[in-house]
Order: C-alpha cells, then structure tokens, then sequence
C-alpha cells in the first residue's frame, strides 16, 4: 500500500536483524555473527536516534544489538572511590539519581522529558549528532570510559576515548563510565544558548568545572563537536586577574574555528561563549 | 538471546491483553499499534520524536512510540490512550477547553497521566515542572494555556 506520500506505511524502508542479548559476551557474539554476515550492525541501546535517522535513510544498519538487557549497561552504583554509570541508562534515570549534580543540569537540557525516557546515556555520546552534550561532564573531570568487545574490556581515558566522536574499536561498545567521586561535588557552571527555545540545538552548551585552583572548560555547539578546551584552561584559572580579563584573554586565544551555520554566525556564537564564560568564572568565584 | 528476522510473530501486552502480531524487527511501536493492532488513538504525527502525538506508557513511563521499535518492548507493558484510566485529568481537560482539534490530545493525554501518576500531587504541580513535562508535545491549536489549566485541576484532583 502506498501512502499519498508514495511511501510505503512502515517508515523504516529496510529489514534489519534485532539481537537481544543478556550479557557482554552475547552481545560480542551477535555483533560477530552479523558482521560475518555482512549486515553492518550496529549497537542500539535507547534507540531514539538509531530509529530516527534509519526512517529518514541517513543509515541503513543491517543488525541492530539492543543492550538495554546487559545488567552491567545499566548500572548506577557507588564501587569504591568511583561512580560507575551504565552507558545504557535512560538520561531521565541519571538525572533523577542526581549523584552528579553537572551531569544531571547538562543532561536534563538534551531534547525533551519524554525522549530522555528512552534516550541512552551511551547513546547520546556515541551518536552521530554534533552536539552530544552529555560528554562535556565527563571531559571536564577526567573519566574514564569501559568498552567490551572482542578482546574482552578495556579502560580508556575520556580524551582519548572521545576525541571528535567515540572511540570505540571495531565490534566494541560503550559499556560503563567511571567517574572519581571527589567530582561529583566540585563546584561547577554550566550554561546553554539557543536559538529558539529550549528544546533546540544549541548554539553554545559551556561547562567549567573547578577542582582546586584549576578551571576545566568543554563545550558543546561552538564547534565541529564537543571537546574540552584545555588550551585555554590556564588562563581561566589565572586568579591574579579578574574574571572578565580571563573570559576575554580566553576568547582571544580560543584554539578551534568556530562553527558558523544556518542557526547562528561564528561571531554570534563567540559573543554567546564570551558571555556565558564571564557569567561561570563570576559565579565559581562566588561559589 | 532472542534474535528476529524477517517476518516474527510475537505477543505484546497493550493494555492489560497479550496481542500477537506479526512485525518486522524494522516497525516501530507507533505503527504497529495503530496498523497491526488497530488501536488508532495513538496519532502519527512528526515520526521524529518532535511532536509526541504518539506517547504512549512503557511500563508506566510515558515514551514516544514513532522512536522505539516493537521488538524492544516485548516483555513490556504498553497502555495506550485506548487504556489511560485516569478519567479526573480527560474531565479536567474537557472542562478547561484543554484541546480543539483533537489531534494531539491524547499525547498530552498520556504524558500528562505519566506525570500524574508517578507521585501523588496533593499540593498540585509547579509551573517549572508542568513546564518541562510538556515540553515534549505540541500543539498547535490551544496555546497551551488550556492544556497546563487541566493537568493543574487534575493534579489538585479535578
């Protein structure tokens, strides 16, 4: 049956192959037997984008490997001296446990109530969008992410696991992010701009952290994708001068291009960061 | 493990009742509900996750069903507005004029019902959370006015 639209009624086109595995190894081994297969599978844990862009074609997954089952993607737990959060939480678990305060405001600013249900945490940080915003707490206090995959688990600092995009190697997925608790109390200022209302892209998504005297700095919006801005952290964490003198000797030695779009100008988003950054070094001084 | 392909049949309980249907692991809840199942409250409307015309309740969370698959949520429990037993907030909406057309009625519906549910209200509902809360369905008939008087009467119990 054709629709008027002259689509077919199922919106995604295309047959793709669903494994439900309950443990690490199972899901190792869906994704083994599917690329051996030939269907390009891909690790689904919310779905939400996954869903999205096979119905606008932007992808075509042949298998898809839902973990939301695997115990260990879903926990939210204390172990020692780290908290240890399963990439396949739903955003709304994380931000309604609120055992990392930065975590839960940046979070709580990605799409809307109903989407962050399903949303993953692991999915947001490894999806194809620019944005990815729930990365920026965990480049500014220096997480460390967990993979499984065929060569069993590996532990990878956060800026070498996230650099541009996930670095997951070839049948890894995201399984945990640990996350030393002496950050989950650190003072913090996050701030998002954007262009039309909350629930929209952002132009600007800054987080700074401070740990002792030093002042850690992501962003998400103002560039190609997220990344944390250590270039600049010096500066920012200079208290032998005032705090606008900083956010302006910052902006001056920004070190990535700026985006420049349909949603706003490179010169727009300066002036937003330039803001938002004289804002956060104010109120981490009051903190 | 459990793996589909191809055609499969498979029991989803919507509303309380086991429903085999026959889905490809490619159709999302939405047009398995409404297609398979022939239960047409939930609405299509953006099939992008925007609009929330589609919510429906994942094991009494609300969730929009264009964005999740059918095979995901075999095991789950799935109310549609077809289930939503909350009769304060559907009179509350009919007397605060909260809806004209209809269309994306019965998404409020359902996120307003999660909401009401999932915590009694006795001091009714803050317009940060109701704020929030809605954020994730549209409308474009009421101005919303309407719809946040309803889910405040329902929340003080109608």
């Amino acid at each position: 049956m054709e629709s008027r639209f002259g689509r077919k009624p199922e919106v995604i086109h295309f047959d793709v192959v669903y494994y439900r595995p309950e443990s690490v190894a199972e899901a190792v081994a869906a994704f083994e037997e599917a690329r051996e297969r030939g269907l390009d599978p891909l690790y689904l844990a919310g779905g939400t984008e996954i869903t999205t862009f096979s119905r606008q074609g932007k992808i075509r997954p042949g298998a898809l490997i839902d973990l939301k089952k695997i115990p260990e993607c879903n926990l939210l737990d204390t172990r020692g001296e780290e908290l240890v959060l399963g990439a396949a939480l739903p955003l709304n678990r994380v931000i309604e446990a609120g055992v990392f305060p930065l975590l839960s405001q940046t979070a709580a600013c990605i799409a809307d109530y109903t989407t962050r249900n399903r949303l993953s945490l692991g999915g947001n940080i490894a999806g194809r969008l620019p944005y990815r915003e729930a990365v920026l707490p965990f480049l500014a206090c220096d997480a460390r992410f967990v993979f499984a995959g065929p060569n069993g688990t590996r532990t990878v600092d956060c800026e070498e696991a996230f650099a541009e995009h996930l670095r997951a190697q070839a049948g890894e997925f995201l399984l945990q992010i640990l996350v030393e608790n002496r950050y989950l109390t650190s003072p913090f200022f996050h701030r998002r701009r954007e262009r039309g209302g909350r629930i929209d892209y952002p132009l600007v998504t800054l987080v700074l952290l401070r740990t002792g005297r030093e002042i850690r700095c992501a962003v998400s919006g103002l560039c190609s994708a997220p990344r944390r801005i250590g270039e600049i952290e010096a500066l920012l964490s200079d208290r032998t001068r005032p705090a606008g003198e900083r956010a302006a000797a910052a902006i001056d030695a920004f070190p990535v291009a700026i985006r420049s779009d349909f949603r706003a100008s490179a010169d727009y988003r300066r002036h937003l960061f330039g803001l938002a950054l004289d804002e956060g070094l104010h109120a981490l001084e009051e903190w | 493990m459990r793996t589909y392909e191809g055609n499969v049949t498979m029991v989803l309980q919507v509303n309380g009742e086991e429903r085999e249907v026959v889905v490809r692991p490619a159709d999302t809840l939405l047009r398995v509900i409404r297609e398979k199942i022939g239960l047409r409250g939930t609405k299509i409307g953006c099939e992008n996750g925007d609009c929330g015309a589609c919510t429906v309740h994942i094991n009494g969370v609300a969730a929009k069903s264009c964005m999740v698959l059918a095979v995901e949520v075999e095991g789950d429990e799935i109310t549609t507005i077809e289930g939503m037993t909350n009769e304060v907030l559907k009179e509350a909406f009919i007397a605060e004029g909260g809806f004209q057309c209809g269309y994306c009625t019965s998404g409020f519906l359902m996120n307003a019902a999660a909401l009401l549910s999932a915590e009694p209200k006795p001091d009714g509902i803050t317009d940060d959370e109701l704020r929030v809360r809605l954020e994730s369905n549209l409308c474009r008939c009421t101005g919303y006015e309407g719809i946040e008087r309803a889910v405040k009467r329902a929340a003080r119990g109608g």
